[in-house]
């Protein structure tokens, strides 16, 4: 009669990786301010409206009779010229700044792997056409070509959304046709294939699922710059429109009260700062820790 | 004769690639709301006039005789004309374009020059306090947006400290009395070769604080490649090697190691300047500079359409180019693709 | 002095997360002059860390715990870092086993060949060059001129292989340690080599530490082997007593399940278990556990090298109540 064996034992190699991942990650302090400041984000993404101190001032408030306010106990990061209180708005800006990240990078990945994997997969012409679109997209710097997609789109916040999405899938389609590449030649495809298998189920079922983890890896850190290059796009005017609560917008709008009514345009720059660098000491360290080269 | 084929295939990707980019900003005119003759027009013109552009501007032909004509403006260096100013964009180009190239150059200079002994610095300390410091530091400089720190350093060391000039890219005055003849457009450059001093100073001056931002991101970048890079290259056999012949620690490090770890860098340092290029939207509206960038976020503003996309366009040029450059140079720095 | 090179009750511990590997649990080895020393064991034994060990290259996590190296007297693990630079490549040098990823990529094959040559002796430009040229020569390596000026990835396997061994053998050290200098190498090149570093052995009179996993390769070429096992030495002498006549049951177990060709074809050998774990070794003998003769005293003692035939010890109970142990085998 063999032993019953417990959860643990079965699971005994995958418990001590993850214990030793856990172990990795305390070693390393940068690791685990992201994590916190991540957290942190989080959770003002998700509770701003309840958590933050005057909720209607988050766009439409105006009271005049407070505006440009220094910080104070009341308003601790001042007030705007329409009197409007900053943190509130600076809080509810997770929200928004969260939620174009977290979108942009799910459907830039999402394209992304489908047309890398199928260029990777069948080769040949399609290879090349899907190479060359990436080619030329990839010749435009990042912000730029997004301003031009947005501005002739039309400016708004959506617009924004799908222009950054447009210039970010090339870097997800690369990523996935390298992988695609290698995994195309392993035994388990060519098995596949000759059982008659068909072409889309093979990407579907085998070849996708193995290039999920870099993908991971390289979306996390990317939502960072997703929030980054919002931001910026709002900065322009491209992207979200006032009355909107977008920290890039905000900091733009600020400028007009530079440099005399300082915290209008220092407070939301800050929220962007502190949101990106979040993701991005998560992101940097994950990536070390789960090097497998740099593990033991 | 690896390398010049490989020249050679790197230039016929350039001509494919700038094809295609000449008709993704076609397209993307195309999408643009609004008529584009009412637009040039203005909204004083009178239908017969908007009419009589729109026949001129061949807005009334079939798609792919409209793009023909585009790409054949394009060849011609025919980037449109500005709704905001009437004139030609590439007229209104003109000077902007080497007051970017100028604030650009000196910014991927300070990038490379502090970035890859910041780099290296940083993995021979891996994991000790000057290593932390160093990868926050460079962490910041992807994170921060660079129109925030902008606004900031001019706030404390322009406005409060008064170290550094607010904005501009030279004293109007310092001009005035010292007129700078112009043979490269490039105020450094120029005012070396006619020894004016004064303007030459002043210049600088105006350049430090721009270029501080400007090259913030690119020098976070390249330092983090170097430090990766050197980390990797560290660990290979022919470091071992090198250490196990008695070599001197600072010969295997510079000559063996950091030889191997910049190629890689030079890639990354290529790609850093279309970040920077991309920067100069948001830098040069806050310093008044007088370059391509704020040319662009005013066009914005004034939903001058033609003048976006023409910047657009004169961007990716100037970025495709610089790639190009550095991919020969990669093919330099490497002998296993010089000599196949 | 007996030997050129003296290894003694050499520990090398690696602090890793899991805990404290014992790589080396006391090697006691010595290297004669003018010899070919063989040194095999399987893969993960510790070889390569012993031949780092004596070039103080041992890389981290690992440190040389206890012990002591003598090189023609001189303890080599007091000498400070600036005293070893002196001696790595000009006294003692290694070849390694992959000669591709060895050499750097980016530099020529001269340039690395001169940067040794220069390290170590003051010659001028001209001098140091004809010396790179003339070295070459001697590896037999075709063409030594125009070689100098050829990238690593321009040469074949083999080829740069004869380079690693002019680097070592550049200036005239008196150990050479060979790290599985064939076994990346395509089976006529590998006869090719090991001909080359023999004849080298005979014209210079360098003593080499020949350390391979092929039995095959020691029979041919070497005067003495030692046999390691899991950090410690178990078996040495001269390498037709030891082949033909092993004492140990580890080295008896090894020469069986050598393949032989024979008309009548006997079933492989096969040594029971697999190698120990380093971290928590086994008690006294290391080798205890996958013994079939084992007894109580080997689960107690570590055995140390005894005396079982001219210049042939072993470290076994099977034999020491009839012998004295050996400090310097």
């Amino acid at each position: 009669m063999t032993e019953p064996r417990s959860f643990i034992h079965i699971h005994e190699s995958e418990l001590r990786e993850l214990r030793y991942t856990f172990y990795l990650v305390r070693k390393s302090p940068l690791t685990l301010v992201g994590l916190i400041l991540l957290v942190f984000s989080l959770f003002f993404a998700i509770t701003a409206p309840y958590v933050a101190p005057y909720p209607t001032d988050i766009e439409f408030g105006v009271h005049l009779e407070r505006r440009l306010e220094a910080p104070s106990l009341t308003h601790p990061f001042g007030t705007d010229d329409l009197g409007r209180d900053i943190l509130s708005r600076v809080l509810y800006g997770f929200r928004i700044s969260l939620t174009v990240g977290l979108v942009v990078v799910a459907i830039a990945a999402t394209i992304g792997v489908f047309l890398g994997a199928m260029a990777g997969y069948a080769g040949g012409v399609v290879d090349e056409a899907i190479m060359r679109i990436t080619d030329i997209f990839l010749s435009v710097p990042s912000l730029v070509l997004a301003l031009a997609i947005a501005a002739s789109l039309g400016p708004s916040l959506t617009n924004a959304m799908i222009a950054i999405s447009l210039v970010w899938w090339p870097w997800y389609a690369r990523l996935v046709r390298g992988q695609t590449l290698s995994l195309r030649e392993l035994d388990f495809v060519e098995a596949a294939r000759s059982i008659g298998v068909s072409t889309y189920k093979i990407l579907l079922r085998h070849i996708i699922p193995n290039c999920i983890a870099p993908i991971i890896v390289q979306g996390s850190l990317d939502v960072g710059y997703a929030i980054l290059t919002a931001a910026s796009l709002g900065f322009l005017g491209v992207g979200a429109q006032p009355p909107a609560a977008e920290w890039g917008l905000m900091v733009s709008y600020g400028r007009l009260f530079f440099p005399s009514w300082w915290w209008v345009a220092t407070f939301p720059g800050l929220a962007i700062f502190i949101g990106v660098l979040g993701f991005n000491l998560l992101g940097d360290g994950l990536r070390d820790i789960l090097d497998p080269r740099l593990r033991r | 004769m690896g390398f010049a084929t490989y020249v050679l295939r790197r230039i016929a990707l350039l001509a494919v690639v700038l094809i295609g980019v000449g008709t993704l900003t076609f397209v993307l005119a195309y999408m643009v709301p609004g008529d584009p003759a009412r637009l040039q027009a203005g909204t004083f013109a009178t239908h017969e006039e908007v009419a009589q552009l729109r026949r001129e501007l061949g807005l009334d032909k079939p798609l792919y005789v409209q793009y023909h004509l585009y790409l054949e403006r394009l060849l011609r260096g025919d980037l449109g004309v500005s709704i905001a100013t009437r004139r030609p964009v590439v007229q209104d180009i003109g000077d902007y374009f080497t007051a970017t190239l100028e604030l650009t150059t000196v910014s991927m200079i300070v990038a490379v020059v502090v970035g890859i002994p910041l780099g290296v610095m940083s993995a021979l300390k891996k994991d000790k306090i000057a290593d932390h410091v160093s990868r926050l530091f460079s962490l910041s400089g992807v994170s921060m947006p660079s129109f925030w720190l902008a606004m900031l350093l001019q706030l404390f060391l322009a406005a409060n400290l008064g170290w550094f000039p607010l904005a501009d890219r030279v004293d109007t005055n310092v001009i005035r009395y010292h007129p700078l003849i112009h043979i490269t457009g490039l105020y450094v450059v120029d005012s070396i070769i006619t020894g004016n001093w004064p303007v030459l100073t002043s210049t600088i001056e105006h350049m430090i604080l721009p270029a501080m931002v400007l090259s913030y991101t690119s020098l976070a970048v390249i330092t983090r490649m170097v430090r990766a890079s050197m980390l990797e290259v560290l660990r290979q056999d022919y470091i071992r090697t090198a250490t196990a012949y008695g070599l001197a620690q600072r010969v295997v490090i510079y000559k063996y190691a950091l030889k191997n770890a910049l190629i890689p860098a030079v890639t990354v340092a290529g790609l850093s300047y279309g970040y920077m290029l991309g920067g100069t939207f948001l830098v040069e509206s806050i310093f008044s500079w007088p370059g391509l960038g704020r040319y662009a976020a005013s066009s914005i503003i004034n939903s001058d359409y033609p003048a976006i996309l023409g910047v657009s366009l004169l961007v990716a040029l100037a970025y495709l180019l610089v790639n190009f450059i550095v991919d020969i140079l990669y093919a330099l720095l490497d002998p296993r693709i010089k000599y196949r | 002095m007996e030997n050129i090179l003296d290894i003694e009750d050499l520990h090398v511990h690696f602090h890793t997360y899991e805990g404290t590997v014992h790589a080396l649990g006391g090697v006691n080895l010595g290297l004669r002059r003018r010899e070919m020393l063989g040194l095999v064991g399987e893969t993960g034994c510790g070889k390569s860390v012993c031949a780092l060990s004596v070039l103080r290259c041992i890389p981290e996590p690992g440190r040389i715990a206890r012990g002591r190296i003598s090189l023609d007297g001189e303890n080599l693990l007091e000498k400070t870092e600036e005293e070893m630079r002196a001696v790595r490549g000009s006294k003692v040098s290694m070849i390694f086993q992959d000669p591709t990823s060895s050499l750097n990529p980016v530099l020529t094959v001269g340039e690395q060949l001169l940067d040794v040559i220069t390290t170590h002796q003051p010659l001028s430009a001209k001098e140091a060059r004809e010396n790179a040229v003339e070295i070459l020569r001697t590896v037999m390596l075709p063409d030594p001129e125009p070689a100098l000026k050829k990238y690593p990835h321009q040469l074949s396997r083999g080829m740069r292989q004869r380079v690693m061994i002019a680097m070592a053998l550049s200036c005239k050290p008196s150990v050479l340690i060979a790290d599985e200098p064939t076994t990346a190498l395509d089976v006529t090149v590998q006869a090719q080599i090991l001909h080359l570093i023999k004849d080298l052995q005979a014209k210079t009179e360098t003593s080499i530490l020949l350390i391979t996993h092929d039995v095959g390769v020691v029979a041919e070429t070497c005067d003495r082997v030692a046999v390691m096992y899991a950090g410690k030495i178990v078996e040495i002498g001269d390498v037709i007593s030891v082949l033909e006549r092993p004492k140990h049951p580890y080295t008896v177990g090894l020469l069986d399940s050598i393949p032989k060709v024979q008309k009548e074809k006997p079933p492989l050998g096969l040594i029971k278990g697999t190698l120990p774990n380093l971290i928590d070794p086994p008690s006294g003998c290391r080798f205890h556990p996958r013994c079939a003769q084992v007894m109580d005293v080997c689960r107690a003692k570590e055995p140390e090298l005894v005396e079982v035939g001219r210049g042939h010890c072993t470290a076994c109970f099977l034999y020491s109540h009839r012998n004295s142990s050996v400090k310097n085998p």
